[in-house]
């Protein structure tokens, strides 16, 4: 969380969501392991692969930003245009 | 033996995510993030999850080689070296916040796994400040993200 607050490198934002959905994906092995159960093997082995969907897109978002506009840091980026 | 095995991959994970948010090249970022994938995948294993350990590693490893050919795609020609005593300050300051759940770690889990309580007690009866913080936390994202998306509209 501290790292999706404070940074605005496009990369740096994605290290810190795969960072915060590793966290999530820990407590659940850790509670499943706790309490002897394997449901939250399960549930990780699902949130992991929304998460690897997810870091995809943000990449090819991250990609197209770079091929199109030069830049990374998503601060940086030029006001949408209104369409009619 | 096995809760420091735990604890020592614990802070290892802190560590590594820690440089790999803050250090300034993306590159070795990169490579924080990827020690920071090895490191679960083991701490899984010490926990007993097999399945888990295995399908983190995959993933994990994969996505670090993604990232590193974007990482190299974003490094800049010459980046400014982070100072020595400003990454420990960061660092001590990481593991005082860190070192309270690590060490509670080992003591919440001989506690469920002594009383063999069920998955939902244990989450709600543990980990209540948790899992209350996590959802305010997605609480307070969900306004942030409504209040900056209709700023961009009016402006």
């Amino acid at each position: 969380m501290y790292g999706l607050i404070t940074k605005r490198s496009g990369l740096k934002l994605l290290i810190s969501l795969e960072l915060v959905a590793a966290a999530a994906a820990m407590n659940f092995v850790g509670f499943a392991a706790a309490a002897q159960d394997t449901l939250g093997q399960a549930f990780m082995i699902l949130a992991l692969s929304v998460d690897t969907c997810i870091a995809g897109v943000v990449l090819a978002v991250l990609m197209a930003l770079r091929r199109v506009h030069s830049i990374a840091d998503l601060s940086k980026l030029p006001p949408e245009e209104e369409s009619e | 033996m096995i809760t420091l095995v735990n604890d020592i991959l614990a802070v290892v994970l802190v560590v590594s995510a820690l440089f790999a948010i803050e250090e300034k090249r993306p590159i070795i970022s990169v490579v924080c993030l990827a020690a920071f994938f090895l490191a679960l995948p083991l701490l899984y294993l010490s926990l007993g999850a097999v399945f888990a350990a295995v399908f983190q590693f995959a993933i994990g490893i994969s996505t670090a080689a993604a990232l590193f050919l974007v990482g190299q795609m974003f490094e800049q020609k010459a980046p400014r070296p982070s100072s020595l005593r400003k990454n420990i300050s960061t660092l001590g300051v990481f593991l005082a916040v860190a070192l309270p759940s690590v060490i509670g770690l080992g003591q919440i889990e001989a506690a469920v796994s002594s009383s063999n309580l069920p998955f939902s007690v244990a989450l709600w009866d543990l980990r209540a400040l948790d899992v209350l913080a996590q959802a305010m936390v997605l609480l307070v994202t969900a306004i942030g993200v409504a209040v900056v998306l209709s700023e961009r509209r009016r402006g």
